[in-house]
């Protein structure tokens, strides 16, 4: 089945290179030294985030004007049970051989799941990492405005706590596309476009 | 013959930063200090006043004392604030206690090459609290000290007549900053008025801070000695000015988090904000938030152990899905 049109794969590509980079990057200026402005470490960190921005930009812009912004309509009714039977599957049902309660198809391709993951992390995490990430290039705009003094460390502090809890989305996300019928074989749809359904 | 380097608009932009806020700033008045007692008047007022008659600041031409004379008087230093005087740590003083000469039994004006703060400070069992032999020995090892081209004494920073020791924890970050490096800069402001006027490549002083990312706001929410002088907490150490190329450039001293320039920048400000509020809680609320601080030791924990257990839950799961495919 064609799910994933020519824009949406090249962007994901895209977004994938430059999260990657900004997480190892990210990694290392969180857990050693190196936060000198001049470090390469820092200046790759940058580069990205820009890139990052232009990235998330052509995200929005594509979901506006194609029809891919109705894979993250999430509805709100049944959706616990509808989350519950997923998490079910994928923790029990999975090794007792169930089938998967989720269909995909042209209409949905996310299980819901996904679909809360996806929306948390595009349209709230991945902004806030780049207001923040824009806040600390630019120290002292946005806080100012909103706390009414330059609380670079909130900045800070969120900046790290969003980058922290997309990179653990990021890890799960890989994980569970190896959830193929062969552990490489969603990895391919990407580049193809062609859905091959899971285990 | 040096080539003149086309100054790029930002430098523009942060000289003009610089110049258009030292003139204000050098007057440490406009910086807002606590209030001092409001009904206090000096014993020696009326005496004071015989002398502030001709050398006062404000004093205009008359009859017998022409503008020419005004002026000399200008030039050579001999006017003096009234105002910041009486505000002054030697508000309290007749202007004869050391504008007078006991030997000659004459007054003298100018003492500057006289007298050290040392003189009067150095051995004063009250001002235990300033260890003034240590800030001699290290102001003698300073660039101030060693240049001696530049005819450096206690009194450029700490005019007699005008400075007022002032006591960080009252005030607020921004206002400690601008109240400590306008004593630096007014010298250095000059300085970089004229050598940003300089044809022939100058401008050395402000270039030397051009590998400062953030210039507007580091100027403004850091103070000079901050990187100025040695590493330290103790207050002996404020007064040992390196050179410029020994100066700090390492962005990981505040930026990391032990911050040892962060210990000092906050050190007599933050003590009393910290205890009452503890530091994050001031931090949010005030300025003292430092990029690259704030991966506490816990939020690295915490992060390495959601994120082991992720992991740890993937290689469950992965032998799971291993092993029903066996059983099948």
């Amino acid at each position: 089945m064609y799910l994933y049109p020519r824009w949406i794969r090249l962007w994901h590509l895209l977004n994938a290179v430059i999260c990657l980079l900004m997480i190892i990057t990210g990694i290392v200026m969180q857990y050693t030294e190196q936060v000198m402005y001049p470090s390469r470490v820092v200046r790759v960190h940058i580069t990205g985030g820009i890139l990052l921005c232009i990235s998330y930009v052509l995200f929005v812009i594509g979901n506006l004007v194609s029809s891919n912004r109705k894979h993250y309509r999430i509805r709100f009714k049944g959706l616990m049970g509808r989350i519950g039977k997923q998490v079910h599957y994928y923790t029990i049902g999975l090794f007792k051989g169930d089938n998967n309660p989720f269909t995909v198809t042209g209409e949905e391709k996310f299980n819901p799941l996904q679909k809360i993951f996806y929306v948390i992390i595009m349209y709230l995490f991945v902004p806030l990492v780049i207001i923040t990430g824009w806040d600390m290039m630019f120290p002292g705009f946005f806080p100012t405005i909103i706390i009414g003094s330059m609380g670079l460390i909130l900045s800070d502090v969120i900046h790290i706590i969003s980058g922290f809890i997309i990179s653990l989305f990021m890890v799960i996300h890989i994980y569970l596309c190896t959830l193929g019928p062969t552990p490489g074989r969603l990895f391919m749809s990407i580049f193809s476009g062609y859905y091959t359904g899971e285990e | 013959m040096n080539p003149v380097y086309p100054l790029p608009a930002r430098k523009y932009v942060i000289i003009l930063f610089l110049l258009s806020s030292f003139p204000s700033l050098h007057c440490q008045d406009s910086v807002n200090l606590p209030e001092q007692e409001n009904e206090w008047i000096s014993d020696f007022y009326e005496e004071n006043e015989q002398c502030f008659r001709c050398h006062e600041t404000g004093i205009t031409p008359s009859e017998g004392f022409p503008e020419d004379t005004i002026d000399y008087l200008r030039r050579h230093g001999m006017l003096i604030d009234r105002e910041a005087f009486y505000k002054s740590n030697h508000r309290s003083f007749a202007c004869d206690q050391c504008h007078f000469d006991d030997e000659t039994d004459i007054r003298i004006l100018a003492r500057e090459g006289e007298f050290t703060c040392l003189n009067c400070h150095g051995f004063d069992p009250a001002n235990d609290q300033y260890p003034f032999a240590q800030i001699a020995e290290e102001y003698g090892s300073s660039v101030h000290a060693t240049n001696r081209s530049i005819g450096f004494s206690c009194w450029k920073c700490h005019n007699p007549h005008s400075y007022r020791s002032v006591n960080d924890t009252n005030l607020d970050l921004t206002e400690a900053v601008v109240y400590h490096n306008a004593i630096c800069l007014d010298c250095h402001s000059k300085r970089i008025r004229d050598s940003s006027n300089s044809r022939n490549g100058g401008n050395k002083e402000f270039q030397n801070h051009d590998w400062l990312p953030n210039q507007t706001i580091h100027l403004s929410m850091v103070k000079c000695i901050e990187c100025h002088t040695p590493v330290d907490n103790g207050i002996a150490l404020t007064h040992l000015v390196l050179p410029g190329e020994q100066s700090e450039m390492r962005c990981v001293e505040c930026h990391s988090q032990e911050p040892r320039l962060l210990a000092i920048l906050n050190n007599f400000h933050a003590k009393g904000q910290r205890s009452k509020k503890g530091f994050y809680n001031s931090a949010l609320s005030g300025e003292l938030s430092i990029l690259g601080t704030a991966g506490t030791d816990n939020l690295n924990t915490i992060s390495i152990v959601i994120f082991l257990l992720t992991l740890f839950g993937i290689v469950i799961h992965i032998y799971f899905r291993i092993r029903v495919k066996r059983m099948k």
